[in-house]
């Protein structure tokens, strides 16, 4: 599986303009949920932040969820140049997130690769702050299938 | 929505995150990517919540959404998708769409509804 078939250039949002977690999640899902939609998913984003924030350090975040909202597994990824204060690991801004939503019930297990996906992409991400050189959607995921091509499986 | 339905919606997102950290697959991934939780165990804490939502519940839609849970082994809070159940996918009677913000349950397979 690659991280790039999944990826939709109406869904890579390069310039967030939110500071707040909340207004971050509420930016992030707005491709995939309008609406009463939107507020459940966001909802639910917050109760997992609950749990421990998913800022997984280095400016990356990837806020997930699963919820009745979506009918298959969605994927939407944002970028804040300034950064957002998410609570980070290390307690620095994040720059970059993944948002991951997937119905409860998955059949493929595509969550659980995607995720995996998700983490293996960011090791090479990271380096040199690779993500901020995009400039376009369509770049974002030409540097994400170079990433990709270049790591082994 | 009522408050009663958001409960419910609460308590089903909650059920869904303590069956994601039961999958010992799933547990494995979230460790090896490195997501950190307050507290030792993620499902301790998750079953603390659960319990307090389940407080704010009326007992008698608490035992109904756990008949429909154990019944149906997968949601039992289900948005009304063009006038079809988004369980069952039957026909959700419309004299039931005019009473949106009561708790109202699928005549056909007793999950609750939310309209959109």
């Amino acid at each position: 599986m690659k991280l790039y078939t999944l990826l939709r250039k109406e869904r890579i949002l390069l310039n967030l303009a939110s500071k707040k977690k909340k207004d971050v999640l509420a930016e992030l899902v707005e491709p995939i949920a309008k609406g009463k939609d939107k507020e459940i998913l966001v909802a639910a984003l917050l109760k997992r932040e609950e749990l421990g924030s998913t800022g997984i350090g280095k400016g990356i975040a990837i806020p997930h969820g699963r919820s009745l909202v979506v009918n298959k597994l969605e994927l939407v990824v944002g970028r804040s140049k300034e950064g957002v204060n998410f609570n980070a690991m290390d307690g620095k801004p994040v720059h970059l997130f993944f948002l991951i939503v997937a119905p409860p019930q998955d059949p493929g297990n595509l969550y659980l690769m995607t995720l995996g996906r998700i983490a293996l992409v960011c090791q090479e991400v990271v380096k040199k702050k690779r993500y901020m050189e995009p400039e376009t959607p369509e770049d974002f995921i030409k540097l994400i299938k170079d990433i990709e091509d270049r790591l082994k499986q | 929505m009522t408050t009663q339905l958001e409960l419910l919606l609460e308590l089903q997102h909650i059920d869904y995150m303590i069956k994601d950290w039961e999958n010992s697959e799933l547990r494995k991934k979230f460790k090896e990517i490195g997501f950190k939780t307050k507290g030792k165990d993620p499902i301790e804490l998750l079953l603390k919540k659960k319990q307090q939502v389940i407080k704010k519940i009326e007992p008698k839609l608490y035992n109904h959404y756990q008949l429909v849970m154990q019944r149906y082994r997968d949601w039992a809070v289900v948005p009304v998708l063009g006038g079809f159940c988004g369980g069952c996918f039957e026909k959700v009677p419309t004299e039931l769409s005019g009473q949106k913000y009561e708790v109202i349950t699928c005549p056909n397979c007793g999950r609750f509804l939310y309209w959109e």
